[in-house]
């Protein structure tokens, strides 16, 4: 065990040694990543945060990883108005802003190793009362023998509004490869930020991503994730609401088959008096699959008038797929608004004979009951994208 | 059409029906009458092949097919429809979707094209017109939030729109307001054309003055113990079961 999670530290820390020589900022925060990453160690499932996701996939391999530097990550089309520019550049012409880089998302192993591999990410700034119909749209794609640990870093100014849909997709990564995604946001006053993510994975290969928000005063976040399947899918994905009045909701739809790993961790951090947050997380497994929703709720001393719900529902398509859903509360107030409530079912048998009674097969019975549970969590979403997404894959839902 | 005979079924290890044997001829009406928990519903349930419920004897023939190796979606290819005396409610199917993919995995079968979303409209909108049935109702999921009236009209809306060639409706008088009932009547009666055939559960004769059948039976105890003409329902209503079981013996 032990000697198999050297070797996979080893295999990175070759690759890192194989890095062209850069200087300046790059170079240092590089230096610094690999450090603390060396020093963190891989999670294992004794980590109570890693306890159903192993990270063996990425000791399957023991060459040195492939480091695919171009960043991995592309914006299409951005609306007019906003600036984004490669991280390199950003860092070179400013060496002061890198402190900001780490500064919103945990600070684990994988973080660690997301910066020991910067590359050109992209570092993204939305102008005070900027705002636009049309969305950022951003790719990431990582296939073939190659690692890939694209960052983005953004900053939206006061009153600003933005719409970023994001698809995250490893279908084609090689066996024991990962694409280690970080995105971290600070939103200023009255800002308001939309933003959905894709994900998708193949039979092999992981994906890790990290996403860390930051809402000052009156700012919003509304997150959407649907997670389509992969081998190994984790996400960590946290709030910190440090402004009065700042709010944000959170959604979730997984769906896993045949081996699928999906596990979406959540820690919303209530920080100061009158913030809210909702939670909303939906998993449907069949096959095999495995679904994970860890949702953290922290609140703060004197975070009081705090309004924090969560809800988690599971749908557990057949005998041998598993869903796990804890919460985690920690609150640390007294005049605290908490509801949080999970869920885990079968298809109702009434509902299934009713449709087949009408002439539906099971598969469609099935299939009609399964998005029907998605149904719910689908309407939250803002982008409006995440159903014809679902459509493209699956045909017509509804 | 159907033939039953000597039919033996258990739910849950407990026999229910005891030698059960009906037959129903194409264009027939047959109502069906009985204390409650005879094992009505249980028959209903057998007939559309609902799992749980055991034939351990006997046999059903539906159009000269051996309906008990078929499952419920094969029974309601053929024709064979069961409108619940208690729909379920399923929200986030949308009722209008799941009526046409229903509509369409019957026509399939039957050897005929798919039918398009506008003849679709078109077709429900005529039919929802007939049983005065509120439009908004189909936009909701599959009798979500409906009343109990509402999800009764909407079995019977199914039931026009999937034109099938057996209808066994389980009480579909039960909850049904006066106007409601006339509607739902009317519904039935105009499915009445000759070919297809009806069973019917009911506990009041009143449903039987809107739609008069042709043979009625008492069903006590998982069997059918009498059988007789409309006057048999009126005979009922006005004495009760009793005098049949003082008969028997
Ligand atoms: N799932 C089940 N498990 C055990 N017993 C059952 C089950 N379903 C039905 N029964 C029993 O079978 C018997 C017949 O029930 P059924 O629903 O067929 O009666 P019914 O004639 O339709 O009555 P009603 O007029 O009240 O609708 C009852 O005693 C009932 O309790
Ligand atoms: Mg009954």
């Amino acid at each position: 065990m032990s000697a198999l999670k050297v070797q996979t530290e080893d295999r990175f820390v070759r690759a890192f040694d194989n890095l062209p020589t850069d200087s300046g900022m790059i170079h240092s925060l590089r230096d610094a990543g690999m450090k603390s990453f060396r020093a963190l160690g891989l999670p294992t499932p004794h980590d109570e945060a890693w306890r159903y996701t192993s990270l063996n996939e990425m000791t399957s391999v023991a060459d040195a990883a492939v480091i695919d530097a171009s960043g991995g990550v592309v914006a299409l089309s951005p609306p007019a108005g906003i600036r984004i520019r490669p991280l390199s550049q950003v860092l070179a012409d400013d060496p002061a802003l890198a402190s900001l880089l780490g500064s919103v998302v945990a600070c684990d192993a994988l973080t660690a190793l997301n910066q020991a591999f910067l590359g050109d990410g992209l570092w993204i700034d939305v102008p005070d009362d900027f705002s636009s119909g049309k969305p950022l749209v951003l790719l990431t794609t990582a296939q073939g023998n190659a690692d890939r640990h694209p960052r983005i870093m953004l900053r939206m100014g006061a009153r600003s509004f933005l719409r970023i849909i994001e698809t995250q997709s490893i279908k084609n990564l090689h066996q024991g490869r990962v694409c280690n995604t970080v995105f971290e946001a600070t939103l200023s006053e009255g800002a308001e930020l939309v933003h959905s993510r894709m994900q998708e994975g193949g039979s092999v290969g992981s994906l890790i991503s990290r996403v860390g928000i930051r809402l000052l005063r009156d700012s919003k976040y509304n997150s959407f994730v649907v997670t389509l399947g992969g081998a190994k899918i984790r996400e960590d994905l946290r709030v910190i609401l440090e402004g009065k009045d700042a709010h944000c909701d959170l959604h979730g739809l997984t769906l896993g088959f045949s081996n699928d790993h999906i596990d979406h961790h959540t820690s919303v951090e209530h920080c100061v008096p009158h913030t809210s947050s909702k939670q909303a997380y939906r998993a449907i497994v069949g096959e095999h699959a495995t679904s994970v929703y860890n949702g953290r709720i922290f609140v703060e001393h004197d975070a009081q008038k705090t309004d924090a719900k969560q809800s988690s529902r599971n749908l557990i398509l057949s005998q041998t797929a598993t869903a796990n859903s804890k919460p985690e509360l920690e609150i640390y107030a007294d005049d605290v608004k908490c509801a949080h409530g999970c869920t885990v079912g079968r298809l109702d048998d009434d509902a299934m004979f009713y449709l087949r009674s009408r002439g539906l097969s099971s598969e469609q019975a099935m299939r009609m009951l399964t998005f029907a549970f998605a149904d719910e969590v689908l309407d939250a979403d803002a982008s409006g994208r995440v159903h014809a997404w679902l459509e493209q894959r699956f045909g017509v839902l509804s | 059409m159907l033939n039953i005979v000597d039919l033996h079924a258990e739910v849950g290890g407990k026999p229910i029906l005891k030698g059960l044997s009906l037959s129903v001829g194409a264009g027939e009406v047959h109502a069906i009458m009985g204390p409650n928990g005879s094992g009505k519903s249980t028959l209903a349930n057998v007939l559309s092949g609902r799992e749980g419920y055991e034939v351990t004897g006997g046999s059903i023939q539906f159009l000269g097919v051996d309906m008990l190796t078929l499952k419920p979606e094969e029974r309601a290819a053929l024709g064979l429809f069961l409108a619940f005396q208690y729909p379920v409610e399923i929200p986030g199917v949308n009722n209008t979707y799941f009526l046409k993919a229903a509509l369409n995995a019957v026509r399939k079968h039957r050897g005929e094209e798919e039918i398009d979303a506008v003849d679709f409209l078109a077709l429900m909108k005529a039919k929802l017109a007939a049983l005065s049935m509120n439009e908004l109702l189909i936009n909701r999921g599959v009798n979500e939030g409906f009343s109990g009236g509402e999800k009764k009209r909407n079995e019977i809306l199914q039931m026009t729109i999937l034109e099938p060639k057996l209808c066994i409706l389980d009480e579909i008088d039960s909850g049904l307001d006066i106007d409601a009932l006339r509607y739902v009547a009317d519904g039935v009666n105009m499915q009445r054309d000759g070919k297809r055939s009806m069973i019917m559960v009911t506990h009041y004769q009143r449903l039987l003055d809107y739609i008069v059948p042709d043979y009625v039976h008492v069903l006590t105890d998982g069997k059918i113990v009498h059988s007789g003409g409309p006057q048999l329902a009126k005979d009922l209503e006005s004495q009760g079961y009793g005098w049949l079981k003082a008969e028997e013996e």
